[in-house]
């Protein structure tokens, strides 16, 4: 009996699954249709009125209930929700990942739904990225595109080529006020497609297949690293937040960015908008990337024909209207542009000439592979780490070789041979767990039967939240890497993963693996080592102001890592951080110097960041340590004759021992683990190669990839999980002997 | 082995944790000398002075003034490992991750003795203490006795110029204490080492000590052989020290030989007037009518330790203690009591010993 209802507990998250979303509404008849969107500030408010007022409409059949997401977690809560029936009815997100969605099945295709005269009235730009493999998913709502933002104060004329931008843009910087020309993220593809495109080249091949290393691309790479390096018109490592503090502060003239910045913008600062410049060296416009913001119908609503009228409804021209005029959204309708004058919508406008000029984001999976060895590029080229061609021709190889991966052929019954596995393992666990109380029961039969039972009532709960929080994940885990994954399938490969892992076909395992453990090694020793030195320090008998340091010295370990982290990586930018500033102040040629370019000076970056996040810890269980060491062993000591260095060497440290080891072993697994230092500070530049195994793992499961390559990824935790639970069984073994010596 | 010489030693701390900053005295100009081989035993009740005094031998102490001798040498500010003393701690201190073997040879190899001598010195060392069978284990695994006795072997081995001994004793229990004080009294025999030893207990003092020397915040009040010190107390508090039970304080007057208060009196050699304390130990009176009677006591509780009684009470209002002879008192009734020939201890006004 006990055996089934463990049984039945860690199978519970495999079968549990709730078909209906429930259909409200119903009192008045109306159904009632939700609408996921992620619009903030006045788009959300003008999405909000439009909703009320269909609502108020009673010859409406349905009702329109908007629900708004964080942009950053609507894509991952469609993909999980629609597929198990949980999702919305509609709803509102940028072309891009349509491939994955269509392949997923969560999208219903709208192919002769939508009338084709109704579609010649939005700008065709917005409704082609909405077509995926032929057939149309969406209804275009408005379109974004980065542009040329300046401010009038500093440039009282945008530029209509880069030589001019180059020009206004030099005249304008002067480094030692921190003062910059242009700041855009130019080491983000996304900021750089408009040189790219601009340039003449193209992500894609004429095959359809990624094409990265063509002689347009690397003269586009090149151009920006001229803007860096030799024009110096641009800050170095640039991130969203700088764009907006530079530009507010009136510390940069132009911005490449999109209006989503204007609301985070002061209303008092002169802001133009102008479309971007045209490449002097090719004559051609610079084109941005282009998302086309549409609506969608989920292919598993229930009322899908509800949801496609409620879809066209908020396509149509009271919509377009409404969202242009108080939602400031440029919309994708033509017709609705005609309520809005050049003058009083000189911004929104703005973007709108841009449009023609723009290169929709490729909506195919592979595009999604793309991202991050560009990024790569542009960082190792833009640090003078590498040539352009060299850094696309490498970044080529890597794309290919994740792809060839991914594009496993498709076989039936995706879900099959997963679950089987993940039963399989459950039933395994439960036997075995079964056993284990079998082997307790045995030997606490001499206790009362009724007091052992009442023993496991007492501990059901946390049981019962052991396997559903612990160990259900962790078998799912375990069981995952035995699968690739391709948008929603899984196909069981066996060891397949960990061979590719562990052979190198797929990135540096090993590499990986040593740095992981020299960083391990490394920040082990100094938090150890500067925790036992400030712990000793801190002992000294009669130093004032113990209390005081004692807080100060604790102070890193209470602010939450993430925090740390971003404050470390600031400190370590290149012009504006003050890491290179103190340095400078001591007559170094610091100024202007790239940490995260370099392995070693991005380790050094990651590893100083942890430092300061390590030795606290360190210094707690040390000075707890030092602090229950009897004084007369001191005193005993010194009068058999024992030095200062004899009495630390034979007396403090064999005595911290005991205490010291339990506190090496965490600290090892809590740094082979390091996830916020190293994706937080260096981001794994260059080029991954300060990346830990951890980092990876990440990595492969939410960047590399179509679809995500969790099967990898839980292969890649499996074997950490692995090489740390070796690690702990040996020092435990260490320790164990160790305290048995000191009974 | 050295003599140990305090010339006019004083020391005192300052407290930073309290309010006041004027230096506490705890040990005030010191002058004792210490022959070599002597056997000294600092009493005194807590706080008088003794383990600080004991502790400046060691070197853990530096005196606030006055002159510290270990030989010849004036050792004040000398590093307490190059005194060549050596110390048993009342907790022992025993290195807790090293064997008894390791506990024992720490300071012959912190001093780089060679290896072969440092085993032949352990064993030996653990030989006269009967630790041969315990040398490969941890303190942890020892009882109380063992502890004390590795700690003793610590300090044996190195030959050290003398012993300190601070409350060796008093963590043992009754029965274990009087077997290792005996065992103390048998090395002290054997090496014929200085010892300075550190105790509250009398009985400690009274049967090791060469010389005893009484100590009450911070002053010596009387340093001599025990016996003698035990017959002739210097003062009061040295009287009220030492024995069991206390010596009976009886205030009265001193007139031409005759001490006289309320409800007793008794012939004294001593000439003079005044006001005195009569002091006579319990041991030297006795319930009934034997020879001079002193007064009578009311008894309220009679205890029976076995070779002999004692009678509590008051004597004119004055707690009494007296032994008890052949017939033995029923509590609340009032019996005289009789005293020996030549007991009395007079002490005058101020505490002070007064000679016949």
């Amino acid at each position: 009996m006990r055996r089934l209802i463990l049984a039945a507990l860690l199978l519970l998250p495999f079968t549990a699954r709730a078909d209906e979303v429930p259909d409200a509404g119903a009192s008045s008849g109306r159904t009632r249709l939700v609408l996921w969107h992620a619009y903030r500030g006045t788009e959300r408010e003008a999405l909000e009125n439009l909703a009320k007022r269909l609502n108020d409409d009673a010859t409406v059949p349905y009702t329109l209930d908007p629900l708004a997401i964080p942009y950053d977690a609507l894509v991952d809560k469609i993909t999980a929700a629609v597929p198990r029936n949980r999702g919305p009815d509609l709803f509102i997100f940028a072309h891009d990942t349509i491939g994955d969605w269509a392949e997923a099945g969560i999208l219903r295709p709208m192919e002769g739904e939508v009338d084709p005269t109704t579609l010649r009235g939005f700008f065709p730009e917005t409704v082609t990225p909405l077509i995926y493999r032929g057939k149309l998913y969406g209804i275009p709502l408005a379109f974004k595109s980065a542009a040329l933002v300046y401010r009038k104060d500093l440039l009282p004329t945008p530029p209509r080529t880069t030589d001019e931008m180059i020009a206004a843009g030099r005249k304008i910087t002067n480094i030692d006020e921190g003062k910059y020309g242009l700041v855009y993220e130019n080491g983000l593809l996304y900021f750089h497609a408009p040189w790219l495109f601009g340039f003449g080249g193209s992500l894609f091949g004429d095959d359809g297949r990624p094409k990265l290393d063509s002689k347009e691309n690397a003269e586009s790479v090149k151009f920006a690293a001229r803007l860096l390096q030799q024009e110096k018109i641009v800050p170095q490592e640039v991130n969203g937040a700088l764009v907006t503090a530079l530009f507010s502060e009136g510390k940069a003239a132009m911005a490449i960015t999109g209006p989503w910045v204007l609301g985070d913008l002061d209303p008092k600062i002169p802001v133009g908008v102008a479309p971007l410049p045209i490449i002097s060296e090719s004559g051609k416009p610079a084109r941005p990337f282009l998302s086309s913001e549409a609506v969608f119908v989920s292919a598993k609503g229930k009322n899908q024909e509800l949801a496609m009228m409620a879809a066209a409804f908020l396509a149509g021209e009271a919509s377009a209207r409404e969202r242009l005029l108080v939602g400031k959204q440029p919309v994708a309708l033509k017709s609705a542009w005609d309520g809005l004058s050049r003058t009083d919508g000189e911004v929104l406008w703005a973007f709108r000439d841009q449009l023609p000029n723009t290169y929709a984001t490729p909506n195919t999976p592979a595009m999604k592979s793309l991202w991050s060895p560009m990024d790569n590029v542009l960082g190792l080229v833009l640090h003078g780490s590498t040539t352009a061609e060299e850094a696309l021709k490498e970044a080529q190889g890597k794309v290919e070789g994740v792809l060839a991966k991914v594009d496993v052929p498709k076989e039936e019954g995706p879900f099959h041979g997963f679950t089987l596995l993940m039963v399989g393992l459950a039933l395994a666990s439960g036997v075995w767990t079964n056993r284990k109380l079998q082997m307790t029961r045995a030997l606490s039969s001499t206790f009362d039967s009724r007091i052992t039972r009442l023993a496991y009532v007492y501990m059901s709960p946390a049981l019962v939240a052991m396997a559903v929080l612990t160990f259900c994940p962790f078998l799912v885990g375990i069981g995952m890497g035995f699968f690739r994954h391709t948008y929603g399938r899984w196909d069981f490969v066996g060891l397949a993963n960990y061979r590719d892992l562990l052979s190198g076909t797929d990135g540096r395992f090993l590499y990986t693996l040593g740095m992981t453990v020299f960083w391990t090694v490394l920040n082990v020793s100094l938090h150890v080592g500067i925790g036992l030195a400030l712990a000793l320090v801190l002992n000294i008998k009669g130093l004032k102001l113990k209390g005081f340091y004692r807080v100060l010295l604790i102070i890193p370990w209470a602010v939450p890592s993430y925090i740390t982290a971003l404050i470390w990586k600031g400190m370590f930018h290149p012009d504006l951080g003050a890491v290179n500033e103190v340095l400078a102040q001591f007559g170094l040629n610091t100024r202007g110097m790239s940490w995260m370019g370099e392995v070693t000076t991005a380790f050094l970056a990651n590893l100083v960041t942890n430092t300061w996040l390590g030795f606290p810890f360190m210094m707690v269980v040390c000075l707890g340590a030092l602090q229950s060491i009897p004084s007369d062993l001191y005193e005993a000591a010194r009068l058999d004759g024992a030095s200062r260095a004899q009495q630390f060497r034979l007396i403090t440290l064999p005595l911290l021992k005991p205490a010291l080891l339990p506190a090496v072993l965490l600290g090892s697994v809590w740094t082979f683990n390091q996830f916020n230092v190293v994706y937080l500070v260096s981001g794994g530049n260059p080029d991954g190669r300060t990346d830990l195994l951890v980092t990876e793992a990440f990595r492969w499961a939410f960047e590399r990839g179509p679809g995500g390559a969790f099967g990898l990824s839980a292969a890649y935790s499996t074997l950490i999980f692995l090489i740390l639970l070796g690690y702990s069984l040996f020092t435990n073994r260490v320790t164990g002997s160790l305290e048995k010596a000191l009974e | 082995m050295a003599s140990i010489s305090f010339r006019g030693v004083t020391k005192s701390f300052v407290d930073a944790s309290r309010k006041n900053l004027a230096p506490k005295v705890v040990v005030a100009r010191l002058d004792l000398e210490i022959a070599d081989g002597e056997f000294v035993v600092l009493v005194g009740p807590s706080g008088c002075g003794k383990s600080t005094t004991l502790r400046m031998i060691a070197g853990l102490e530096e005196p606030t003034s006055g002159d510290l001798l270990i030989g010849e040498r004036k050792v004040n500010a000398v590093h307490p490992g190059e005194r060549d003393v050596a110390m048993v701690f009342q907790s022992y201190a025993l290195y807790p991750h090293l064997t008894v073997y390791e506990n024992i040879a720490f300071g012959l190899r912190v001093r780089k003795t060679p290896q072969s001598e440092v085993d032949t010195r352990v064993k030996e060392a653990a030989g006269i203490l009967g630790l041969t069978d315990l040398l490969h284990r941890k303190p942890s695994q020892l009882s109380g006795g063992q502890r004390q006795r590795v700690a003793m072997g610590r300090a044996i081995v190195r030959k050290p110029k003398a012993f300190l001994f601070d409350e060796p004793l008093s963590n043992l229990d009754a029965k274990l204490r009087s077997e290792v004080r005996a065992e103390i009294a048998r090395l002290r025999r054997r090496f014929e080492t200085t010892t300075v030893y550190v105790t509250h207990d009398q009985v400690e003092a009274m049967t090791l000590a060469d010389r005893v020397v009484v100590m009450a915040e911070g002053y010596v009040q009387q340093v001599g052989p025990p016996l003698e010190v035990y017959r002739k107390p210097a003062n009061k508090f040295v009287a009220g020290f030492l024995g069991t039970p206390t010596m009976n304080f009886l205030p009265g007057t001193l007139s031409d030989g005759t001490v006289s208060g309320k409800g007793f009196f008794i012939d004294v050699d001593t000439r003079g007037t005044g006001e005195v304390t009569l002091g006579i130990r319990p041991q030297h009176v006795t319930v009934g009518k034997h020879g001079k009677v002193l007064g009578e006591m009311e008894v309220e509780v009679v205890e029976r330790l076995g070779a002999e009684s004692y009678a509590l009470g008051t004597l004119g209002g004055t707690h009494f203690t007296s032994l008890v002879g052949s017939e033995e008192p029923k509590p609340g009734t009032r019996v005289p009591v009789s005293v020996q020939e030549g007991s009395a201890h007079l002490f005058d006004a101020k505490g002070v010993r007064m000679e016949g």
